[in-house]
C-alpha cells in the first residue's frame, strides 16, 4: 500500500514537469506525464536498480524544498569567497578524508553534490563512509576536525531533521 | 519596469561571476586549484543569470522552464566536476605547489 | 545595440577564453574542464537568446544541450581514467 502511494506521489510530479514541457495545462496532459513517469518507474525498477525504487531514492518532497534553498544560500556564501580568493590570489591547497555517519548510498551521494557545491570543497573519491575532499583552505588534515567544518549542518537536512 | 532594471543588473552581476571563473581557469597553474575554484564561481554566475531572466520574464511557462533548467543544473552540475576531478586523481595527478612561484 | 546584444557579445568573449584553455591546457583533465565551461556559457547565450526573441522553444534545446554536456563530460571523464596523461 505504501509502495502504490509512493508511486502515485512521483507520477504527480513527473505530470507536472510534463505541463511545464509541454505548455498547455489540461487532463490529457497531465495524464500523460503520469503514464510516461509510471513507465519509466517500472523500467526503472525492472532493469537498472538492484533493490527497490522506494529504498533507493527515500527523498520527501518537503525536505528535498528546504534542501534546495538551503543549497542555494550555501552556493552564494561559497561563489563569493571563492570570487575573493581569486582576487587576492591566496590558495593553500590540500586533500583531507572526512567521515559521514548516513546510512544510505542516495544521501551519501547527495551530502558529496552538497560538498562540491559548498565552500572550497571538492569531492574526490568514496569508500564506505570516507570521503576524500580536496580542500582550498586546508588548516587541518584531522578528519575528526575537518568533518564539521566541511560537512555543516547538510546531514541533517538530508536526513530530514533526524541527527 | 522595476522588475526588468533589477534583472539586466543581476544579468550583469551572473556575467560579472562567470568573467571570474574565465579569468580563474587562464589564471591558476595547478589543477586542483583550478577544479575548485572553477566550478563555483561558475555556478554562482549560472544561478545568477538564470534569476535575472525569471525576474524579467514574470510568472509564465518561461519562467517554470528555467526553474527546470535551475534543478536540473543542481543535480548534474556537481557530478560532472566531481568526475573531472576524480578521473585525474584516480590517474595519479599530484597537487603541485607551484602556485607560489615567487 | 540593445542591452541583450552587448550580452551576448561578453559571453562570446568569455567563450573565447574558455576555448583558450581548452588549447593550450597542458593535461587533458585542464581540456575537459574548459569543455565544460564552454558547455555552460553556450546554455547561457541560448537562454539570453531566447529572452530576446521572446520564444520558450529555444528552452527545450538548453534542455538537450544540458543533458548532452553532462552526458558526454562524465563518459569522456570515466573512458580517460588511468589511461591517458
Amino acid at each position: 500500500m505504501k509502495h502504490l502511494l509512493h508511486y502515485a506521489k512521483m507520477m504527480a510530479v513527473f505530470a507536472v514537469v510534463w505541463i511545464i514541457l509541454e505548455e498547455q495545462v489540461s487532463l490529457a496532459t497531465a495524464a500523460v506525464g503520469a503514464l510516461i513517469g509510471l513507465a519509466t518507474m517500472i523500467a526503472t525498477d525492472m532493469y537498472v536498480l538492484r533493490g527497490d525504487y522506494r529504498e533507493t531514492y527515500p527523498f520527501g518532497f518537503r525536505v528535498g524544498v528546504k534542501y534546495v534553498f538551503a543549497l542555494i544560500v550555501q552556493i552564494y556564501i561559497a561563489g563569493v569567497q571563492a570570487l575573493y580568493r581569486v582576487l587576492t590570489g591566496g590558495l593553500h591547497v590540500g586533500i583531507v578524508d572526512i567521515h559521514t555517519t548516513l546510512e544510505n548510498e542516495f544521501h551519501i551521494a547527495l551530502l558529496a553534490n552538497s560538498i562540491t557545491l559548498t565552500p572550497g570543497t571538492v569531492t574526490l573519491d568514496r569508500d564506505g563512509k570516507t570521503l576524500k575532499v580536496i580542500w582550498i583552505d586546508c588548516v587541518t588534515t584531522d578528519p575528526d576536525e575537518a568533518g564539521p567544518l566541511i560537512k555543516q549542518n547538510f546531514e541533517q537536512l538530508i536526513s530530514g531533521g533526524k541527527p | 519596469m522595476i522588475t526588468v532594471l533589477i534583472g539586466r543588473a543581476l544579468i550583469v552581476i551572473g556575467l560579472f561571476f562567470m568573467a571570474a571563473g574565465i579569468y580563474s581557469v587562464l589564471r591558476f597553474h595547478d589543477f586542483y586549484s583550478r577544479v575548485v575554484i572553477t566550478a563555483k564561481v561558475d555556478t554562482v554566475g549560472f544561478l545568477t543569470l538564470i534569476f535575472g531572466a525569471m525576474l524579467i520574464e514574470g510568472f509564465s511557462f518561461f519562467t517554470l522552464k528555467l526553474a527546470l533548467i535551475v534543478v536540473f543544473e543542481l543535480l548534474t552540475n556537481p557530478i560532472s566536476t566531481h568526475s573531472i576531478a576524480h578521473s585525474a586523481y584516480a590517474s595519479g595527478f599530484k597537487i603541485r605547489k607551484e602556485v607560489r612561484v615567487d | 545595440m540593445t542591452f541583450y546584444h552587448g550580452v551576448l557579445f561578453v559571453l562570446a568573449l568569455l567563450t573565447i577564453g574558455g576555448i583558450i584553455r581548452v588549447v593550450i591546457g597542458p593535461t587533458i583533465w585542464d581540456r575537459l574542464l574548459g569543455l565544460n565551461l564552454i558547455s555552460s556559457k553556450i546554455i547561457m547565450a541560448i537562454i539570453v537568446f531566447a529572452l530576446m526573441i521572446q520564444r520558450t522553444f529555444l528552452l527545450d534545446i538548453a534542455i538537450v544541450y544540458a543533458l548532452l554536456g553532462f552526458i558526454g563530460s562524465v563518459l569522456i571523464a570515466r573512458f580517460i581514467e588511468r589511461k591517458a596523461n
